[in-house]
C-alpha cells in the first residue's frame, strides 16, 4: 500500500462511477439540447482563471470560497466558483459587439471551498444560461420559464420557483436614516436570515413600527398574484415602486409561458445584493433543505467590465438535482452493455459487433476467449441478457 | 412529505418550554413529555412530527431539512455558522455570554490587561470574535465541559462560557469582567421548508410570536 494521500480524493470531490456519471451526463445534455432548442448557444471557459477576472464583481464573500494557486510568473489563479463572470468577461472582450441579445448557455463543473456535507461538494456541476443585452419583463420571464422546463424534463415533478425583486429591498433601505457602515449591518443580517437580530439592530437603530415592520415582513410575502396587493405598501419610493411594478410584469409574463402553477412570488427571496439588480429567483424541490438552481437579473456586472450591458440568467445545481431525483424518482439507467459476443471466430465475432452497434446497440466483445458455459455465467454477473457464441466454421 | 411539519426540539433544559409553548400555539404534543427515551414522535393525523435531538445538532438537522422548524438556543447557532432562518425570539432559556477571570487576578485589573493569555471555552467562535473586535490576541483553548476548572488547574487565565444564575462562576471564584452578549431559545426554518410549506409554518410563526409577546406584557 502507498503511504499518504495516493489513494484519496481531495475532500468535497466525488469520483462518479458507472451509472452516475451517466446519470449526470443524460441530465446534462438534456439540459444543453433544451437551452438549444430555445436559441442559447453554448460556450466553453477555462477551469483556471485570473483571481482578478473571477472576484470583479462577486465581491469579498467569495474569495474566501475559492480554490487559488500561482503561476510560475507569480500571478495568482483561481478555479472559477461560477459560470457568470467568466461568460461576462467572454462577451466584454471576445463578443464584444455581436447583435444583441445574446443567448450563451453552458455546462461546465465549478470549484467553492465550502464545508463538504450533502449536496454541497467543493466542486459542483452546473448548467445554465445567461441573456444579455435584454432589459425586458419578457427576457426575465423567459429565463425563468427555461428553467422550469429544465428541471421539469430532468424528472423532478415537485418542484417550485420562488420569485423575488431585490429593487423593493433596495428601495426600503434608501428609506432608513442610516450610515453606509450601519446599512451595511443590516444587509449581513438579511443575507444571514436572521431576522430575530435584524429587529434587534433595527430597534438599536431606533427604527421601529412601518419602516422596520416593511423590512422584516419581507419574508412573509409568499403565494400568488395576491401578494402583489398585499405589497402595496412598500412601495414607499420610485425604486421600490419600480421594483413591484417590474415585478408584477414578469410574473404577468411568465402566465403566458404557462409555467404559473410552478413560480410563487416570494419578497423573502434576498440574494447577492452586490450581484443582482432586479428580478432574483431561487428553484426549491421537496425533502432537499437547498436550492437546485437560482438566477437572476444583473445588469452591473458588464459596466464593470467596460461594456454597459443589461443581463439575466440562471445555474442548475445538477448534483442536487441528481440527489432529488435519486430520492423520489430515481432515474432508469442501462447500466452495461446490452450483447455480449464470444467465441474462437474472431472475425464473425467482429462482424457481427460491427452490425449491431450500428443499429445503435451497445455490444461487449469476449477478449479472454472463454468457452459458451463461462461465457453465459460471465453475462449473467453483468446483468447481459442477450449472448451469442460465434463457433469456427459456424 | 410535503404536508408533514417536522419539528427538531433539543433535549435538556429547553426541553419542556418549547414543548409548552408548541401547545399552546395549538400543536399536538401529546406523549412528548411523558416518553422520554423516544426519539422521534409521528402524529399522522394532525401530519406532525418531532425529533428530539442534541441541541447542538439542531442547526445541522434543520439545515438539511432533515427538520423543518426546530427551537434552539441562540448561544449554539452563534457558534455553528449554518444556513438557517432565525424566525423568532422565544425569550425563555436566557444566558448570558461572558468572560471571567479568577476573582484575585481580576482585582484592580481589567480586560485589556490579559492580552496574549490562554482562554478555556465551549465556544471558540464566539471567544475569538470577541477578543479580535477588542483587538486582542489570545490562545483559545476548546473544551467540552467544566470550563470553570481550567483556570484552577493553570491550564487556562480566563474562561468564556454561559452563566445563567452565575451560582457556578461563584462556586469556583471567578468573576465575570465582560459581558459578551445574551442568548435565548430561537425558532428557525429550514430555508427551503420555510417556502415549500409556508402555508403551515407561517401561520404557526405568527401564532407563537403572539404568544411570546403575551408573555412579555404579562411578567
Amino acid at each position: 500500500m502507498k503511504e499518504g494521500n495516493g489513494l484519496q480524493i481531495p475532500a468535497g470531490m466525488r469520483d462518479l462511477l458507472p451509472g452516475v456519471a451517466c446519470d449526470q451526463r443524460q441530465l446534462e445534455s438534456r439540459c444543453t439540447g433544451l437551452f438549444t432548442s430555445w436559441g442559447y448557444q453554448e460556450v466553453i471557459t477555462p477551469t483556471l482563471e485570473y483571481l482578478d477576472a473571477i472576484t470583479i464583481d462577486t465581491g469579498e464573500e467569495i474569495r474566501d470560497h475559492l480554490f487559488q494557486l500561482f503561476d510560475r510568473q507569480g500571478k495568482i489563479l483561481a478555479l472559477r466558483p461560477e459560470m457568470t463572470t467568466p461568460i461576462a468577461r467572454v462577451v466584454a472582450t471576445r463578443l464584444r459587439g455581436a447583435a444583441l441579445p445574446l443567448r450563451l448557455c453552458y455546462a461546465a463543473n465549478v470549484f467553492r471551498y465550502e464545508e463538504p456535507q450533502a449536496g454541497r461538494q467543493r466542486e459542483i456541476a452546473q448548467a445554465g444560461v445567461e441573456m444579455i443585452g435584454a432589459a425586458t419583463p419578457l427576457a426575465d420571464a423567459e429565463v425563468i420559464a427555461l428553467a422550469v422546463e429544465a428541471i421539469k424534463q430532468s424528472g423532478l415533478e415537485d418542484f417550485q420557483i420562488s420569485l423575488g425583486q431585490i429593487e423593493i429591498f433596495n428601495g426600503l433601505m434608501e428609506e432608513l436614516p442610516l450610515t453606509v457602515e450601519q446599512k451595511s449591518k443590516v444587509r449581513t443580517l438579511v443575507a444571514k436570515k436572521d431576522f430575530v437580530s435584524l429587529e434587534e439592530l433595527l430597534n438599536s437603530y431606533g427604527i421601529t413600527g412601518a419602516p422596520a415592520d416593511r423590512i422584516l415582513q419581507l419574508p412573509t410575502l409568499h403565494g400568488g398574484a395576491e401578494v402583489l396587493e398585499q405589497a402595496a405598501w412598500l412601495g414607499v419610493n420610485d425604486r421600490a415602486r419600480q421594483g413591484l411594478e417590474n415585478l408584477r410584469q414578469v410574473y404577468q409574463a411568465l402566465a403566458s409561458f404557462g409555467v404559473s402553477d410552478f413560480v410563487a412570488l416570494d419578497l423573502g427571496v434576498l440574494r447577492g445584493f452586490d450581484y443582482y439588480t432586479g428580478i432574483v429567483f431561487e428553484g426549491y424541490t421537496v425533502g432537499l433543505g437547498f436550492p437546485i438552481c437560482g438566477g437572476g437579473r444583473y445588469d452591473n456586472l458588464l459596466g464593470q467590465l467596460g461594456y454597459p450591458c443589461p443581463a439575466t440568467g440562471f445555474a442548475l445545481g445538477l448534483d442536487r438535482i441528481l440527489l432529488a431525483l435519486a430520492r423520489t424518482n430515481p432515474p432508469a439507467r442501462a447500466t452495461s452493455a446490452v450483447y455480449l459476443i464470444g467465441g474462437d471466430d474472431t472475425a464473425a465475432m467482429l462482424n457481427k459487433a460491427t452490425q449491431l452497434r450500428s443499429q445503435g446497440l451497445s455490444v461487449e466483445i469476449d477478449v479472454l476467449g472463454r468457452d459458451e458455459a463461462s461465457l453465459q455465467a460471465y453475462a449473467q454477473t453483468r446483468g447481459i441478457t442477450q449472448v451469442q457464441y460465434c463457433r469456427q466454421g459456424g | 412529505m410535503k404536508d408533514t411539519l417536522t419539528i427538531a426540539l433539543p433535549k435538556g433544559k429547553l426541553y419542556d418550554e418549547a414543548i409548552d409553548l408548541l401547545a399552546e400555539a395549538g400543536l399536538s404534543t401529546y406523549g412528548l413529555k411523558e416518553d422520554s427515551r423516544k426519539l422521534m414522535f409521528h402524529h399522522e393525523a394532525e401530519r406532525l412530527k418531532y425529533i428530539i435531538c442534541r441541541p447542538t445538532d439542531i442547526p445541522t438537522f434543520v439545515e438539511y431539512g432533515a427538520a423543518d422548524i426546530g427551537v434552539v438556543g441562540k448561544d449554539t447557532i452563534v457558534e455553528q455558522d449554518k444556513d438557517i432562518m432565525e424566525l423568532v425570539d422565544l425569550k425563555f432559556g436566557f444566558c448570558r455570554f461572558v468572560v471571567a477571570l479568577p476573582e484575585e487576578a481580576a482585582r484592580g485589573r481589567d480586560l485589556s490587561q490579559f492580552n496574549h493569555r490562554r482562554v478555556a471555552t465551549k465556544f471558540p467562535e464566539v471567544a475569538d470574535a470577541f477578543f479580535r473586535e477588542k483587538g486582542m490576541q489570545v490562545e483559545i483553548i476548546k473544551l467540552h465541559g467544566n470550563i470553570e476548572l481550567a483556570p484552577m488547574v493553570g491550564l487556562a487565565d480566563m474562561i468564556v462560557d454561559i452563566v445563567s444564575t452565575g451560582r457556578t462562576l461563584r462556586e469556583n471564584n471567578l468573576v465575570a469582567v465582560e459581558e459578551i452578549f445574551n442568548a435565548t431559545a430561537r425558532l428557525v426554518a429550514n430555508r427551503v421548508s420555510y417556502r415549500l410549506k409556508h402555508q403551515r409554518i407561517q401561520p404557526l410563526v405568527e401564532k407563537v410570536r403572539q404568544l411570546v409577546k403575551d408573555k412579555e406584557v404579562r411578567y
